[in-house]
C-alpha cells in the first residue's frame, strides 16, 4: 500500500527530525543580547586583545564596542560594555567568542553609535555587514558621538536600566519632541543613492542622564563632512522636510517684549527649474502649530493681527536660519545635505544622474527658502 | 463518481496564481529593477502577455479535445511513443524547474530562518508536504490552493506596511525615460516570475466547467500580475530604483525598514505565512507532473505513487545546486524553458492538430 | 437470510451473519410445549418474571407473561394489561375463538404498542429486549407488548452543554424520549425517524432521523447502509457508532459532531443533515459534519449577532492557541528571539538563567502536567477535582518557580493554553487540541518558525482532505463556499441566513423568505 508506506516514512522522519534536529535551537538564556554597538577607529593600547592577533590582515583597524545587559541575576554589574579591536566590524565577532561562550543575537541590536573618527574616515566598510547579516533589522537608530563611541557606551546613565536602554529611546523618539531626526539604517541606506545624503543626529556626554542630543552629523555619502549645532539642526530638519515636532520661540511683539513658546509641525515642498545647467530649487517650509505659552501682561485677547504677527516674526527668523545653513552647506560642506537633489533626479534622471552629486551642482544651485508658518490654536486661554 | 481529481473554476484560478508566486514574489523587483529601473513595474505588465500567450493557446488545445486528458492529448497527435515521450519531457521540466524553486526556498529558509540547519531537512520537511497534498489528489490540491491564497494576501498586507512609513514617490520618476531595449530585457527577465502557468496543460481536462478555463486564466493573471506589481511599487517607493538592486530579496528586506509596536519585526510573521505560499508553487507543479505520469501508466489514481516518486527525485535535485550562485543560473534556464514549454509546445500541438485534423476527428 | 428479526434498514446480508443460534422454528400451541421451548433461554436468568395468569374471569385460558424485571413499567403492566386480561370477557361468548391473540389486542389490551410473536427466535429476543411476551395456551402467536418503563434518568440540563439563554433540556439514555424531545420541537409530518439495531448481542435501538425534503437522500441512504454494516456483538455509546463511521480514524479530528441538546439537534435537522440518536447515550450526532459545527455553540444563536460574532471569532484564535501557544514559545525563545519586544525577552532571559532545563523540556514537563491535571480534574467527583486544580494551578505553579525548575512565562503560557482550549464549545476537537499541540511542539522544537508554519500547512491539507458523505470537512474554507461564511467566523443576523449550508448536499436550499420586517433587511 503506498499510502501506508508514504505515511510511515512521514511519520518516521518526523520523529527522527524532531528528536535530532534542533541545529538552530539557541535557548534564550544561554544568549546575550547587545542593545547598542558602537563603532571607533582604532586608538592608542589595544590592551590584553591585540595579543590575539595575527598577521597584517589582523592588525587592528576599529574598535568595535558593544553593551549587553547581564542576565544573571548573580551579576554585580548590570550591563558590560566590550570593547573589541579588530581588523573589521564583523571580524570583532572572532574576538569575542575567546571571552564569551554565549552566543551573540546580533539582529536583536537596536542602537549603533558611530564615532566622528570613524564617520569622517568612511562608513562603507563597517556598515556593510549590517546590511549583510540577515537577521539585522534596518530599523536600528544610528547616531554620531561628537568623541568616541565606546566612552558613551560606558557613560553610566543612572535613570535607566542601561545607557542602551536610553539611547533607543532617545534616538527613535526625539522627533516626537524636537526638531532632530531619527535616522534608521534603513534610511541612511537609501540616502546613498543619487541625489541624496544622509544626516545622523549627533550625541555628546553631558546632561542629566549622561548623553545629551547636540545636533546633527552632514555626511556626504558614507563619510562625515560636519557638525551643526541645536539651531542649525533644527533649519536642517525644517530644509530637509524630515516629518517632526518640536518646540519653537515665538516673539509677539517687538524684540526685547515677552516671549512666548510654540509647537509645531514641519513639512516642506519643492520645486526645481532647470535653465541649461543651471538648477533653482524653490523650498517651502510649512510649519503648523500651536501656541503653548504666551504671556503678555496687556491682558487682550490674542487676536488675528497678532497671530499674523507672530507668524510673520517667526517665519523670519526661521528663514534666516535656513537661508544661513543654505549658505554655509553651498560655501563649506559643498554636499547637498537638505536632499533636494533628488527633486532635479526626478525629472532628469538619466542625465544628471552621475553629477548631481558632485560638489559644484549644490554650489551653484540657486537655492530660495521661503517659511510659512501657520498657528492653528491658541490653546486654553484666550 | 466524478474524478477524485476535478476541480472548480475558481480552484483553477488559484491553481494557477499559486503556480507563478512564489519566491520570485520577492526577487523579481531587484531583478527587474537592475535592467529597467523605475519603469521596473512597467515590466510586470508587458511580461504579462507570457502567461496569457500560454493561457490561449492551451486552451485552444484543450478545447479541440474536450474530455481528454494531457496524456490522451499528446498521444492522439503525436502518436503512443511521441506522446509518451512529450509528457516525460515535461516531467523532466517539472522536475528542473521544481529543483531551482525548491532549491532556492531552501536558500531562502536557512538565510532569513534557520541557519545552521542543514538544507537536506529543512526541504525534507518540505517535501514531505508537498508529496502529502499531492498524495490526496487534485480535489485537496485545488482546496489549498484556495486556501493559501488567502496567504498571499496577508503578506501582500505586511509588505504594505513599510510603505506606509518610509516611501518616496520621487523614486519612481521620470516616467518619460523609457529605454525600450532595457524594458524589452526586463520583460524577458519577469518571465520568472510568470512561469507555472503552464500547469494549465495538466489541469484543464480537469476543470469542471471548461467554458470557464479562460475567465478563470485571466482572473489569475490578473491577481499575479497585481501582487507582482504591488511589490514592485512598493520596493521602488521605499528603496529607489538605485539601492533595491542591492539586495536579492527586496521583498523580504523591506520588511526590516519598519517594525509595528505589536510586531517589530516584520520579516519573520511574513516568511512564516510565505512558507505556505512558496509551497503551492512546490505542490501544483510536481502534482501535475506526478498526475502525468500516473496517466501515462495507464492509473491516474496511483498518483499518490507517482507522487511520491516526483517528490522524491525533485528533492534529491534541490540539493544539487551547492550555492545561491548556482540558483540564479538555474533562473536562466528556467526562463527558457518555461518559454518552450508554456508557448512554444502548446503551439506545436496546436499547430500538428490543425494539420493532423483526420486524427482528431477519429479521436 | 436473515437470522436477526431485526428491522433492517437496506437489505444487506453482511450486517446479518451473527452467531445467533436461537432456531427459527414456529412456538408450538400448548403453553406447557411454549414454556419448555422457552425455558432454556430464560431458566438462567434470575431477573426474568415468568407470571401465570388465567385470561378471562370465564374462559380460564391459561397464559404466562414473561418479561425482564424493571425493564418494563409495572404500573403499566397491572393496570393496562393483567387487569384487562384477567378480567377479559369475550362478547360473543366464544370461548376459544381461532383468533383470540388477536382479539385480545384490539379489544382487551388498552396499551399503545402491541404485537404477536409466532417464532422462538422472535419470542426469545422480544424478551429480551425489554419487552412482555404472554404466551396464551392454545394458540401459537404470542401477543407481544412495549411498555418500556423501569428507572431512567429524568430530562436534566445538559452538562457539557450549559446556556444561559437556551432551553435547559438535555438528552437522557432513553432513544424514544430523545426522539420524542426532537419531534416536540420539530412538528413537521416530514420528520422521518428510521429505527434499526446495532450490535449481535447488545441489540441497541439506533434511530436515524432526517427531514424528508430536505436532506439529500444520497447522504440517508448512505448513512442507513454504513450503520447496517456495522457487525460488532456490542455497541454501548454513541461513541462506538460514530467511531465505526468515521472515514479516517486516524485524523487527529473529530468527524462526527454529537451534542446532548436536542435544539441544536432540531437545527441540525433544519439545515438538512441527518440526526442519529442511539438508545442508553444522552448524546445525538448529525451527518455529514463540517469543522466548523465544532466551533458553533448553542449560544451563539440565542444571542444577538454582535455578541455571537464576536464570540466566535474569539473561539477560533482560543483554538489557535489552544493548539499553537507552547510551540510559539518554543519557536520564540529558542530560535528567533529577535522576535520579543526588548522589555519581555530580558526578564524571561534572566529568570531562564535559573532554570536547569532547555526551553523544550521545560516545556514539555509542563505540558505533561498540566495534561495530568486536566485528565484527574475530569474523572474526579467535582468538589475534589477542584482541589486538584487548585493545588496544581497554584501550588505546582508557585513551588516551580520558587524551586527554579520552570520559568515563570512558561507558567503563564501553560494556562493560557489550557484556558484556550477549554473555550472549544465541543469535547472532540477540544481533544483534537489537546493532542495537536504535542506533534507541532516538537516540530517547533527541531525547526522554530518554519516548522510551525509546516506544521500548520500539513494541518491545512489534512483538514482539506477529509471529506465525508459527500461533505468536504474544511469547508467552508477550502472548497470555498462563499455564502457559508455567513455562519463561520462571525453569524450573520439570522434573518440574513435565507439559504441552507451549501457545503454539503441538500435538497432544499432555501431556508426561510426574504423578509425581516422590523430590522430593515431587504423586503
Amino acid at each position: 500500500m503506498p499510502r501506508r508506506v508514504i505515511v510511515l516514512v512521514l511519520l518516521l522522519s518526523y520523529i527522527t527530525l524532531s528528536l535530532c534536529g534542533c541545529w538552530d535551537a539557541k535557548d534564550v538564556d544561554k544568549l546575550v543580547f547587545p542593545i547598542a554597538a558602537g563603532y571607533d577607529v582604532h586608538q592608542g593600547d589595544p590592551g590584553n586583545m591585540n595579543q590575539l592577533s595575527i598577521g597584517p590582515l589582523e592588525e587592528p583597524q576599529v574598535d568595535v564596542s558593544v553593551l549587553l545587559p547581564n542576565l544573571s541575576p548573580e551579576a554585580t554589574a548590570k550591563v558590560t560594555v566590550e570593547v573589541m579591536p579588530a581588523a573589521t566590524v564583523a571580524y570583532a565577532r572572532d574576538k569575542r567568542s575567546y571571552t564569551n561562550a554565549s552566543l551573540y543575537v546580533t539582529g536583536f541590536n537596536k542602537v549603533i553609535l558611530l564615532g566622528e573618527d570613524l564617520a569622517r574616515q568612511g562608513t562603507f566598510a563597517p556598515m556593510e555587514s549590517l546590511y549583510r547579516f540577515p537577521s539585522v533589522s534596518h530599523t536600528m537608530v544610528l547616531a554620531v558621538v561628537d568623541g568616541r563611541a565606546d566612552e558613551v557606551l560606558k557613560t553610566p546613565t543612572p535613570n535607566f536600566e542601561n545607557m542602551g536602554v536610553y539611547l533607543n529611546n532617545l534616538l527613535r523618539e526625539n522627533k516626537a519632541n524636537s526638531f532632530i531626526p531619527t535616522v534608521n539604517l534603513h534610511q541612511f541606506n537609501v540616502w546613498q543613492s543619487p541625489g541624496n545624503n544622509p544626516v545622523l543626529p549627533l550625541i555628546k556626554p553631558g546632561g542629566i542622564n549622561g548623553i545629551i542630543l547636540s545636533g546633527i552629523a552632514i555626511f556626504n555619502k558614507d563619510h562625515m563632512v560636519g557638525k551643526l549645532n541645536q539651531r542649525q539642526a533644527r533649519a536642517l530638519t525644517l530644509l530637509r522636510g524630515i516629518k517632526s515636532q518640536g518646540y519653537l520661540p515665538l516673539a509677539p511683539q517687538e524684540e526685547g517684549e515677552e516671549q512666548g513658546t510654540g509647537f509645531f509641525d514641519n513639512d516642506r515642498k519643492v520645486e526645481v527649474e532647470r535653465q541649461g545647467d543651471s538648477y533653482s530649487f524653490k523650498i517651502k517650509v510649512i510649519l503648523q502649530g500651536i501656541i503653548q505659552e504666551l504671556p503678555h501682561q496687556s491682558g487682550q485677547p490674542i487676536d488675528t493681527s497678532e497671530v499674523k504677527k507672530i507668524e510673520e516674526s517667526l517665519a523670519q527668523s526661521i528663514q534666516q536660519d535656513c537661508t544661513d545653513l543654505v549658505q554655509l552647506m553651498q560655501d563649506e560642506f559643498k554636499v547637498d545635505c537638505i536632499d533636494i537633489s533628488k527633486y532635479a533626479v526626478a525629472n532628469w534622471r538619466r542625465e544628471i544622474k552621475d553629477q548631481v552629486d558632485r560638489p559644484d551642482f549644490i554650489s551653484n544651485a540657486n537655492i530660495q527658502v521661503q517659511v510659512e508658518v501657520k498657528i492653528t490654536n491658541a490653546g486654553e486661554q484666550k | 463518481m466524478s474524478s477524485p481529481h476535478s476541480i472548480s473554476s475558481q480552484q483553477l484560478t488559484f491553481i494557477l496564481t499559486g503556480a507563478q508566486v512564489g519566491s520570485a514574489m520577492l526577487a523579481l523587483p531587484a531583478l527587474l529593477c537592475t535592467e529597467a529601473g523605475q519603469h521596473a513595474w512597467m515590466a510586470v505588465l508587458l511580461g504579462a502577455l507570457f502567461p496569457l500567450a500560454s493561457l490561449f493557446f492551451i486552451e485552444r488545445l484543450g478545447r479541440r479535445f474536450p474530455g481528454l486528458n494531457f496524456v490522451q492529448v499528446n498521444q492522439t497527435l503525436l502518436g503512443k511513443i511521441g506522446g509518451a515521450a512529450a509528457v516525460l519531457l515535461f516531467v523532466v521540466y517539472v522536475v528542473f524547474f521544481e529543483m531551482e524553486i525548491i532549491s532556492s526556498f531552501g536558500r531562502l529558509v536557512q538565510i532569513f530562518m534557520l541557519p545552521s540547519t542543514p538544507i537536506w531537512a529543512t526541504l525534507f520537511l518540505a517535501m514531505a508536504c508537498v508529496v502529502y497534498a499531492g498524495s490526496k489528489g487534485g480535489k485537496v490540491v485545488g482546496r489549498i490552493n484556495e486556501t493559501l491564497f488567502f496567504g498571499i494576501l496577508i503578506s501582500l498586507f505586511f509588505i504594505l506596511i513599510p510603505v506606509y512609513y518610509v516611501n518616496d514617490y520621487t523614486n519612481l520618476l521620470p516616467l518619460g525615460e523609457i529605454d525600450p531595449l532595457e524594458l524589452g530585457r526586463a520583460v524577458l527577465v519577469s518571465l520568472y516570475a510568470y512561469a507555472g502557468s503552464e500547469v494549465l496543460l495538466v489541469y484543464y481536462s480537469y476543470v469542471k466547467a471548461p467554458d470557464k478555463v479562460i475567465s478563470a486564466g485571466l482572473t489569475a493573471t490578473a491577481l499575479t500580475v497585481s501582487i507582482y506589481l504591488i511589490v514592485t511599487l512598493a520596493c521602488l517607493l521605499v528603496f529607489g530604483p538605485d539601492k533595491v538592486v542591492d539586495t536579492i530579496w527586496p521583498g523580504v528586506t523591506i520588511l526590516k525598514v519598519a517594525g509595528l509596536s505589536v510586531i517589530e519585526r516584520l520579516e519573520f510573521p511574513f516568511l512564516a505565512i510565505w512558507v505556505g505560499i512558496v509551497l503551492r508553487r512546490g505542490i501544483n507543479l510536481p502534482f501535475a507532473a506526478a498526475l502525468s505520469l500516473a496517466q501515462l501508466f495507464g492509473n491516474e489514481n496511483r498518483h499518490g505513487l507517482a507522487m511520491l516518486g516526483v517528490g522524491i527525485v525533485i528533492y534529491f535535485a534541490a540539493l544539487f545546486p551547492q550555492s545561491m550562485m548556482v540558483n540564479f543560473m538555474l533562473v536562466n534556464y528556467g526562463c527558457a524553458a518555461y518559454f518552450v514549454i508554456g508557448i512554444l509546445y502548446p503551439l506545436f500541438l496546436l499547430g500538428v492538430a490543425w494539420i493532423r485534423k483526420g486524427v482528431v476527428k477519429n479521436a | 437470510m436473515r437470522i436477526i428479526p431485526r428491522k433492517p434498514l437496506v437489505n444487506n446480508n453482511q450486517a446479518s451473519q451473527g452467531t445467533n443460534s436461537i432456531p427459527q422454528d414456529a412456538m408450538p400451541s400448548a403453553i406447557k410445549d411454549q414454556v419448555k421451548v422457552l425455558t432454556p433461554y430464560l431458566e438462567k436468568n434470575e431477573d426474568m418474571v415468568r407470571r401465570d395468569l388465567s385470561i378471562g374471569s370465564s374462559l380460564n385460558i391459561t397464559a404466562q407473561a414473561v418479561y425482564l424485571n424493571n425493564v418494563i413499567d409495572n404500573v403499566t403492566f397491572n393496570d393496562h394489561i393483567l387487569k384487562p386480561l384477567m378480567h377479559y370477557g369475550s362478547p360473543e361468548g366464544d370461548a376459544k375463538a381461532s383468533n383470540l391473540p388477536d382479539l385480545l389486542l384490539t379489544s382487551s389490551l388498552s396499551v399503545g404498542q402491541v404485537k404477536t410473536a409466532t417464532t422462538l427466535n422472535e419470542t426469545v429476543h422480544y424478551i429480551f429486549d425489554g419487552l412482555i411476551v404472554i404466551l396464551v395456551d392454545g394458540y401459537q402467536e404470542a401477543l407481544v407488548v412495549d411498555i418500556h418503563g423501569g428507572e431512567f434518568r429524568t430530562v436534566d440540563e445538559p452538562p457539557g452543554e450549559r446556556t444561559a439563554r437556551g432551553p435547559r433540556e438535555g438528552f437522557i439514555e432513553n432513544l424514544d424520549i430523545n426522539i420524542s424531545m426532537i419531534r416536540r420541537r420539530l412538528r413537521d409530518p416530514k420528520l422521518v425517524v428510521r429505527k434499526t439495531t446495532v450490535g449481535r448481542r447488545t441489540r441497541t435501538p439506533v434511530a436515524i432521523l432526517y427531514i424528508e425534503d430536505i436532506a439529500s437522500p444520497d447522504t440517508v441512504n448512505d448513512l442507513r447502509k454504513r450503520i447496517d454494516a456495522i457487525d460488532t456483538d456490542g455497541v454501548v455509546a454513541t461513541g462506538y457508532l460514530e467511531q465505526y463511521l468515521e472515514k479516517s480514524p486516524w485524523s487527529f479530528f473529530p468527524q462526527v459532531w454529537s451534542s446532548e441538546r436536542p435544539d441544536r439537534l432540531t437545527t441540525k435537522l433544519l439545515e438538512g443533515r441527518v440526526v442519529v440518536i442511539m438508545h442508553g447515550t444522552p448524546l445525538a450526532f448529525a451527518v455529514p459534519t463540517l469543522a466548523l459545527d465544532f466551533f458553533q455553540a448553542s449560544e451563539d444563536y440565542y444571542e444577538r449577532t454582535i455578541y455571537s460574532s464576536a464570540i466566535r471569532t474569539m473561539r477560533f484564535m482560543a483554538f489557535f492557541l489552544a493548539v499553537s501557544l507552547p510551540s510559539l514559545y518554543i519557536a520564540l525563545f529558542a530560535f528567533s528571539p529577535e522576535l520579543v519586544p526588548l522589555k519581555l525577552l530580558i526578564p524571561v532571559a534572566s529568570a531562564r538563567t535559573q532554570v536547569p532545563f532547555p526551553v523544550v523540556i521545560e516545556t514539555l514537563i509542563q505540558e505533561f502536567i498540566i495534561q495530568m491535571v486536566i485528565e484527574s480534574g475530569l474523572r474526579l467527583p467535582g468538589s475534589i477535582g477542584q482541589t486538584v486544580g487548585v493545588v496544581a494551578g497554584i501550588i505546582l505553579g508557585q513551588a516551580a518557580i520558587t524551586a527554579k525548575l520552570a520559568s515563570p512565562v512558561i507558567i503563564i503560557i501553560i494556562a493560557v493554553t489550557t484556558i484556550a482550549t477549554f473555550v472549544i464549545p465541543s469535547s472532540g476537537m477540544l481533544l483534537a487540541s489537546r493532542i495537536l499541540r504535542l506533534p507541532l511542539l516538537l516540530i517547533c522544537a527541531a525547526f522554530g518558525i518554519y516548522g510551525f508554519s509546516l506544521a500548520w500547512l500539513f494541518i491545512v491539507i489534512h483538514l482539506a482532505s477529509l471529506e465525508d458523505f459527500g461533505a468536504p470537512f474544511y469547508a467552508p474554507f477550502a472548497p470555498l463556499r462563499w455564502k457559508d461564511f455567513k455562519d463561520s467566523f462571525f453569524r450573520v443576523p439570522l434573518w440574513k441566513m435565507n439559504q441552507r449550508p451549501e457545503s454539503y448536499p441538500v435538497q432544499d436550499k432555501q431556508r426561510q423568505g426574504t423578509t425581516n420586517p422590523n430590522a430593515g433587511g431587504e423586503s
